[in-house]
């Protein structure tokens, strides 16, 4: 009833995006499984790149080289703004701290490219200060016709929706100028005390082109500076000087990138310079990061002595456990017992974002962080006889990799790692409404470092497939002669798919229920006549949600006919068009597979005069079946759509094209019902 | 109509209900909590509330006779994890005069062993924390939280200044057993006290009492059973209806000269605001301004014309930054040459243009939709956030916001829409209601021929006029053209691939925006045995009930008047007929307000329908919003009919598979 009558839906490309958006809304995206920040690497990245100049303050003067009458035209390719220069200067001083200088010119040439004039600067107000902020804007002729001033800041804490009490701010820096072309630039200087992450430099962060990136390392001669390029980026220059020694690493001339629908997150699809140093200091903790051994036994230092329990809360473990039967049953009744009882609650402050509160601490006050939570169940486990480890881990849907070979500190999130007899148990210690033993499409199928005994060691959390991530919906739909229709349904979801319906039936008053279930039923016109929803703490490993729809004009009449689509609630639509090619590949966010069986009842003296065409769409991506049956006064349908792998190639893009067009027309397809006169 | 949302205005000394009940002094029952109150799983009132407030109370003192002093007592009872929310608390506050003291907060629970616990609030565990500007929050997290336990807190916020005393909220986000409210006033204090959305109280008494320091009236005003406020959609904000109470000084006793006013009346505000260099003082025309007014207007001779040549001129070359403000930060010479500015710069730029013209213009403070309706009793400029300017041309009134590229003179920013105005200026400053015309009117006119492999291909017209047209505009200007027409114009259509389109007075503000596409879409008509159907609403089509909730109990509140004409031709493929075609439909619904028409006409080949929807107001009374919800879900279902098409040359009795 607003703009357009109703929220328009999107048209076209947009409709692989809303059903990519579907996918990963609707299909569990762990809302709540709370990534703490370990560490500042999000932050740090998105900082991007810095200064070869030596400048550590105020922008030094524009060179007039960047007025927009300057700009290399042959990498534009019609995008409304250019990087200019992307300078990143990253000057350690000691294992603690470190000097990060950031300094972007961008030319903006007309009204589309005004959003890249805002920038986001993420610091804190003690591992990471912020320093000096400074710039300003030239226009085309090269003259400065604004100066960074204080009202073009906003200085705010950062959101905290994901933690409730930490120190880190940010600042927002719009420039904009009214006359095009402009060029502006940006200077700030971040000062790190306590550093237990280097950066990773891209020398493209946007998808704007790139005439010019420079990445300046230096370090004292006797620190140890590790490094990992892409093959895309050319070898450094490196000097020795005054006792420090200097990695410079330049790229020129990037075009700019188009960012596919569903494709890989921009951060692999450029190229990149990994660095991490040996030994490091956050607060007072010194540790070391050449190998993985090393950087684990810095995080189980600073976690000893932390998993003492109090004598009641020892006592408590041991009547919980108190008659199990095995180890798994054990680990079982702590982690409801652990779900039970506490909430994630973050507070990072200092060292704090890395040292886990004592268990002490959770089990009076019934919450904590990640860390916290984590080695809490680690000592609930203990109490009973269980050893188990925590395990940093890089969480979050298409997060980069974490890659064996060059150890480093690319984690952002801990788990728990319980191995018993002949089985691995993975919990995740900040969900109240996981499933016992499943990690969360987040967190699965990549390495997690593994603090143990030995120190740590790098392990690969489990992959889930199609068949564990499933919806399985039947249904019995009592159609009437008007076309009105009552539905019971009964959807059962399975692996990451039961993540979503769990956290809404955990968290989600009665409200917020029935507003996702409305939003989830694709339906024209229908109420909920009633509704069952399982109590996830007693469901293993699936949700069962049983539904009853009273709905209007379900089928549609004309004369003696009534036109029926026996795909009730599970239709995709997406339309690609042919002369559109793609460059990358489309990536799900986990493989899974979905059966709708739905029997129909027909009202009285009607039958089928047509019924859809049976289908079967098999490729190696994907398979697809549709099949209508007819006894007697029921139509039975039958759909089952698998993702089998998560990953869709782009060269079989045009077969997933093929397979998307016949899927959505197989979806929206009708029976014709006739009435037989007697 | 408006009266869910009146306020009830007091003089505060001069208004005192004399009605007897016993507020119970909450602050004793500290910790006491009987074994029923925390067994107890739901709250019997209402179904969906996953906390309910079981006392909420709040007493502001005058120890000193001089500071107020403000106690606030909170208890909830926590229903279901969704209610956990109620377990961290915030309390902003104004660093460096405000102070909060005495936070005490505990969980109680059920232990183990069956009897009551509580688990207090440490003290390392309040953080203090600065947001931005002068707030600053305390904020704490309750320990050992469950559903079932009750949480409790208390705290003390010691005021700087007598001049307004802590807001009170009888009605929260989830439902309120016991709300109260206690002022204990020195007499020498006068206050107004403003309430809105009409409580009726279950207790309002005043008493007299005696203090070292004078004479005081103790005044408690309670509230029981509270239903929860939710936010609806289609409200302008909650807090326009809330059961609320607000207090601001008036006058003080100055012993030796009597009452003496603290509150100024408008007519002081608007005289003050015109006085100041940095308000009325910016409107003394500059050489600079002049210059421009002069050429700007030397060709033009009517008013109107001038009115829109400035406003054209603000509008398009002092392009507006997003920040909304009611006093100018810069100068309007700075303004002029920075070439953009606030709301507050670009408005008193337009008025001292105008002046400069010799037209009567002057800036008008309100406050936005979202802000909420200003208190008009109180005579404080700190309740407006945004301006606008009024300009009288010959015998015509406009009100002018130069703060879109798209936006007319004509229309008035949404924000703006409903709300109250209040005109600076020395003679009879004063209200004025914002409405300018709310029409978001559009016709649609749609050619469809379906080829016999149900194919289609069509073409697309569409006249957009008002709201809709600046609305259009706007999403035109940050959006690539195809795209913006397959969003605009296509959605409705699966699987439609866009042939070709146009744009045209995309540049014209003022007159229509005039959109054409022609598209084909292999799919959108769908096959069953000899049958084709398809949907003849191609654009705009209803797909579900926008009016979700089944009762409200506040007005509708719309943004728009809306009128949508929709015609559309369907061509026949040959070897086709018809085998049934949507009806003719009227649907109006009882309260009036809103109709849906629609008339198909079949001829020869061609089936023409046309239809038009209407909601004619933009506020709805809870009375009529049954009917209004009917009425959408009957225009829902009448836009889901189709045209079905069969072939010609198979008798209907045969098919299958």
């Amino acid at each position: 009833m607003s703009s357009d009558k109703m929220p328009s839906k999107q048209g076209l490309f947009g409709q692989l995006k809303e059903t990519i958006r579907f996918v990963y809304i609707a299909r569990s995206i762990a809302g709540r499984a709370n990534a703490c920040l370990l560490l500042l690497v999000a932050a740090g990245v998105a900082a991007g790149c810095g200064t070869a100049g030596e400048t550590l303050t105020a922008p030094a003067s524009v060179d007039d080289s960047f007025s927009a009458r300057t700009v290399n035209a042959g990498l534009l390719e019609g995008s409304p703004a250019i990087v200019r220069l992307a300078q990143r200067r990253f000057d350690v001083g000691g294992p603690g701290r470190a000097t990060e200088t950031i300094r972007k010119v961008i030319t903006v040439l007309e009204p589309a490219g005004r959003s890249f004039g805002e920038f986001v600067i993420h610091y804190d107000e003690t591992l990471r200060r912020l320093e000096s902020v400074g710039g300003r804007i030239i226009d085309a002729n090269g003259r400065v016709v604004r100066t960074l001033a204080e009202s073009d800041q906003l200085d705010r804490k950062a959101s905290t929706s994901g933690s409730f009490y930490s120190d880190t701010r940010i600042r927002i820096v719009r420039m904009y100028h009214h006359q095009y072309p402009y060029t502006i630039e940006l200077q700030y200087v971040l000062a790190h005390d306590g550093l237990a992450h280097w950066p990773t430099w891209y020398p493209q962060d946007s998808v704007l082109p790139v005439e010019h990136a420079d990445f300046r390392l230096s370090a004292p001669s006797d620190m140890t500076v590790r490094m990992r390029a892409s093959e895309a980026i050319p070898a450094p220059d490196s000097v020795q000087a005054d006792g420090r020694k200097i990695f410079h690493w330049s790229v020129r001339n990037r075009a700019g990138l188009e960012i596919e629908t569903a494709g890989p997150s921009l951060r692999d699809q450029v190229p990149s310079v990994k660095t991490a140093p040996g030994a490091f200091e956050v607060g007072g903790a010194a540790g070391n990061m050449r190998t993985w051994k090393k950087f684990g036994s810095w995080y189980a230092a600073l976690s000893e002595g932390r998993d003492e329990l109090p004598p009641e809360a020892v006592a408590e473990v041991q009547r919980l456990v108190e008659g199990a039967q095995s180890d798994m049953e054990k680990v079982r009744r702590l982690y409801d017992y652990l779900q039970e009882k506490t909430r994630y609650i973050s507070i990072q402050l200092g060292l704090g974002g890395w040292q886990p509160f004592h268990a002490r601490y959770v089990h009076e006050r019934g919450y904590g962080d990640c860390k916290a939570l984590t080695n809490y169940m680690k000592a609930l486990l203990h109490a009973a006889g269980i050893s188990a480890h925590p395990a940093l881990i890089r969480s979050g849907i298409n997060a980069p990799s974490v890659h064996p070979g060059f150890p480093n500190n690319d984690f952002n999130h801990v788990v728990l790692f319980v191995p018993i007899q002949n089985d691995d148990i993975w919990l995740e210690c900040t969900s109240q409404s996981r499933a016992f033993g499943h990690l969360g499409a987040a967190n699965e199928d990549r390495y997690a470092l593994v603090v143990d005994e030995s120190g740590g060691r790098l392990v690969k959390t489990p992959a889930s497939t199609a068949q564990q991530n499933r919806l399985m919906r039947r249904g019995v739909i009592t159609l009437n002669a008007l076309g009105n229709a009552t539905a019971e349904i009964t959807t059962t979801y399975t692996g990451n798919q039961q993540d979503h319906v769990r956290d809404m039936l955990t968290h989600g008053s009665r409200p917020e229920r029935y507003k996702w279930l409305k939003e989830t039923i694709d339906l024209a016109n229908f109420q909920i006549a009633g509704a069952q929803f399982p109590d996830p703490k007693h469901s293993e490993n699936a949700m069962k949600v049983e539904l009853t729809l009273e709905i209007g004009d379900y089928a549609t009449r004309s004369g003696p006919r009534l036109f029926l689509r026996p795909n009730l609630m599970n239709r995709i639509s997406i339309t690609l068009p042919d002369d559109e090619s793609r460059d990358q590949p489309i990536v799900f966010p986990y493989p899974f597979v979905d059966t709708d069986t739905l029997h129909f009842v027909l009202p009285a003296r009607y039958e089928p005069e047509a019924v859809p065409e049976d289908i079967s769409l098999e490729t190696s991506f994907a398979s697809y079946e549709t099949r209508t049956v007819v006894e007697g006064r029921e139509l039975t349908y039958y759909r089952r759509l698998a993702i089998k792998d998560r990953t869709i190639p782009v060269e079989r893009y045009e077969e997933f094209r093929d397979f998307a067009r016949q899927l959505s027309v197989s979806d929206r397809a009708k029976a014709v019902l006739v009435r037989r006169e007697e | 109509m408006r009266c869910s949302r009146c306020l009830l205005i007091c003089f505060f000394v001069a208004c005192i209900p004399q009605l007897s009940a016993s507020a119970q002094p909450s602050w004793l029952d500290w910790g006491e909590v009987s074994q029923e109150a925390l067994a107890q799983t739901a709250y019997a009132g209402d179904s969906n509330a996953a906390a309910v407030v079981l006392v909420d109370h709040g007493l502001v003192r005058f120890d000193d006779g001089r500071y107020p002093v403000y106690d606030h007592y909170r208890r909830v009872k926590i229903l279901s994890k969704a209610g956990f929310e109620w377990g961290t608390v915030k309390i902003p506050f104004l660093a460096g005069g405000q102070e909060i003291r005495n936070i005490d907060a505990q969980t109680i629970v059920i232990g183990a062993d069956g009897g009551i616990q509580r688990h207090k609030v440490r003290s390392s565990d309040i953080y203090e924390e600065s947001l931005s500007g002068d707030w600053s929050q305390m904020r704490f997290t309750m320990p050992r939280l469950a559903p079932g336990v009750i949480v409790e807190y208390r705290y003390t916020l010691a005021l700087d200044s007598p001049l307004s005393l802590p807001d009170w909220s009888f009605q929260l986000g989830e439902p309120v057993v016991w709300s109260g409210y206690e002022a204990r006033i020195p007499n020498v204090l006068n206050y107004v006290r403003v309430t809105t959305g009409l409580p009726t109280f279950d207790v309002e008494t005043a008493e007299p009492f005696l203090r070292s320091w004078g004479e005081g009236m103790h005044s408690r005003w309670v509230m029981k059973d509270v239903p929860a406020l939710r936010e609806e959609p289609y409200m302008t904000t909650p807090n326009d209806y809330r059961y609320r109470m607000q207090f601001q000084m008036s006058a003080y006793h100055n012993p030796g000269f009597g009452m003496e006013d603290v509150l100024a009346s408008w007519q002081e505000v608007a005289d003050g605001l015109i006085e100041a260099p940095f308000f009325g003082g910016q409107l003394e025309s500059t050489g600079a301004i002049r210059q421009k007014v002069e050429a700007l207007t030397d060709t033009v001779s009517t008013p109107e014309g001038i009115v829109r040549v400035l406003y054209d001129f603000v509008r398009t070359r002092i392009p507006w930054n997003n920040e909304r403000s009611v006093y100018p930060a810069d100068e309007l010479n700075t303004v002029l040459r920075e070439k953009t500015g606030g709301s507050a710069e670009v408005c008193m730029l337009l008025v001292a243009m105008l002046r400069a013209a010799d037209m009567e213009a002057y800036p008008v403070l309100y406050s936005t939709r979202s802000h909420g309706q200003v208190i008009r009793q109180y005579p404080l400029l700190s309740q407006f956030n945004d301006m606008l300017v009024s300009v009288r041309a010959g015998d015509t009134n406009f009100l002018l916001s130069p703060t879109s590229l798209q936006r007319p003179h004509t229309l008035l920013p949404m924000a703006a829409q409903g709300m109250d105005g209040w005109i600076v200026r020395k003679d009879n400053p004063g209200w004025i209601e914002l409405e300018s015309d709310r029409r978001y009117s559009e016709e649609v006119t749609a050619a469809i021929s379906i080829r016999p492999d149900a194919s289609l291909s069509g073409s697309l017209s569409v006249q957009a006029n008002g709201y809709s047209a600046l609305v259009k505009r706007k999403r035109l200007s940050d959006q690539a053209p195809d795209e913006f027409i397959e969003a605009a114009l296509l959605s409705d259509v699966d699987g439609a691939l866009l042939e070709s389109f146009d744009i045209r007075q995309a540049e014209q503000i003022e007159g229509p925006l005039i959109l054409e596409a022609a598209f084909t879409a292999a799919d959108y008509v769908q096959k069953a045995g000899d049958f084709l159907y398809m949907n003849p609403q191609i654009m705009h089509r209803m797909d579900e009930n926008p009016l979700r909730l089944a009762e409200r109990r506040y007005p509708l509140d719309l943004e728009y008047r809306e009128d949508h004409i929709y015609k559309v031709t369907v061509a026949i493929p040959e070897g086709y007929v018809i085998e049934s075609l949507p009806n003719n439909r009227y649907i109006r619904p009882s309260s009036g307000g809103a109709l849906y028409n629609r008339q198909v006409i079949e001829d020869g080949g061609e089936v023409t329908i046309e239809s038009r929807f209407v909601l004619a107001r933009t506020s709805y009374p809870p009375s009529s919003y049954k009917h209004m919800r009917e009425f959408m879900g009957d225009v829902v279902a009448t836009e889901q009919d189709m045209l079905v098409l069969k072939r010609a040359d198979v008798s209907a009795s045969t098919g299958g598979k």
